[in-house]
C-alpha cells in the first residue's frame, strides 16, 4: 500500500508529465497533449497540487527556468516514480477486472 | 475611470463574477477592488472574471501569478486574500478542474474565518458577561461586535454548506 494512493487524475498526470524537468505551464502542455486534449489543468488545480507534491517531497524544484525567473523548474523524486508505479498497477488491475467482467469501454 | 459601489456576500460569488462580466461586456474592464468600491477603465475588451483565495498557504506570489498568467489568466487585482483573474477566453475561466482542489480552496476560506472569528467570539461570549460597563465607547464598540458575531456565523455556516455539498458529487 502506498499511503498517497489513490491519487487524482490532475496529480497522476503532473507526476507522470515530471519523468522530465518542466515549469508549471510545461506541465499543462505536456497534460493537455498526453491525454489528447482531454484534460486541461485549471491553474489553481495546478499550483495546489505542486505545493503539495513538493510538501510531500514526491517532486522537488531543480532550478529556474532561464527564460523567464518566475517559473521554477519540477521533477520527480523516486519516491514520485515509486507512487506512479504503484498506480500503474492499481489502475491496470482496476481496467482488467472491468474487463473480465465483460465491460469493453465502449 | 468609473467607480461604482455595490454590496455582495461572499458566498455569492457567482453573482459578483457575473455582474463583472456583465460589466465587461459593456466596455468596463475591473482594474481595482476596495471595499464594496469597483474601480473600472473603459475599454472595448470581453473579459471573464474568476475569484481565487490564498492567506496562509505562503503564497510566492511570482510564481503564483507567473502559473495563472501562463494558464491563460492576467491577475486584476488583490484584496486581503482574495485575488482576481480576468481571461480573454471563455474556455480557460475556470481556476479549479477538480473536486479535490475546489475543497482545498473552501478549507482555506474556512481557516480564515475560524482564525478571524476566534477573537470576536471570545469578547462576545466570554470577556462581556464578565465585565461591568464603564465607557461610552466602549458600549459601541461591544453593539457593534455582538452584531457582527450573528452576521459571521451565518458566512461560516454558508461556506461549511457550500464545502460539504462537493462530497456529495461523485467525480473527484
Amino acid at each position: 500500500m502506498n499511503k498517497f494512493s489513490p491519487l487524482t487524475e490532475s496529480m497522476y498526470y503532473i507526476l507522470v508529465a515530471l519523468s522530465q524537468p518542466l515549469h508549471g505551464y510545461g506541465i499543462i502542455k505536456k497534460v493537455e497533449e498526453l491525454s489528447s486534449g482531454r484534460l486541461r489543468l485549471a491553474a489553481g488545480t495546478l499550483y495546489g497540487a505542486l505545493t503539495n507534491l513538493e510538501k510531500n517531497k514526491l517532486i522537488e524544484a531543480v532550478g529556474i527556468d532561464p527564460d523567464n525567473k518566475r517559473r521554477k523548474l519540477y521533477v520527480i523524486t523516486s519516491e514520485g516514480k515509486d507512487l506512479v508505479n504503484y498506480e500503474i498497477k492499481r489502475l491496470s488491475e482496476m481496467v482488467e477486472n472491468g474487463k473480465k467482467e465483460g465491460y469493453d469501454g465502449c | 475611470m468609473v467607480v461604482k459601489r455595490k454590496f455582495f456576500f461572499a458566498w455569492h460569488e457567482d453573482k459578483e463574477i457575473e455582474y463583472l462580466n456583465r460589466m465587461s461586456e459593456q466596455g468596463l474592464q475591473l482594474v481595482k477592488y476596495n471595499l464594496f468600491k469597483y474601480t473600472f477603465e473603459e475599454r472595448e475588451e470581453r473579459n471573464f472574471y474568476q475569484f481565487d483565495f490564498r492567506t496562509f498557504d505562503n503564497v510566492s506570489d511570482e510564481e503564483y501569478l507567473q502559473l495563472y498568467e501562463d494558464g491563460g489568466m492576467d491577475f486584476v487585482c488583490k484584496y486581503g486574500g482574495w485575488y482576481i483573474f480576468s481571461s480573454k477566453d471563455e474556455e480557460v475561466k475556470k481556476i479549479y478542474n477538480d473536486n479535490a482542489s475546489l475543497r482545498e480552496r473552501y478549507k482555506r476560506i474556512l481557516l480564515f474565518l475560524a482564525l478571524t472569528g476566534f477573537p470576536l467570539y471570545y469578547q462576545v461570549l466570554i470577556l462581556y458577561p464578565s465585565l461591568t460597563l464603564e465607557s461610552k465607547i466602549y458600549s459601541v464598540v461591544r453593539i457593534i461586535l455582538t452584531v457582527l458575531l450573528p452576521i459571521h456565523l451565518f458566512v461560516v455556516v454558508r461556506f461549511l454548506a457550500m464545502y460539504r455539498k462537493t462530497f456529495n458529487k461523485i467525480s473527484e
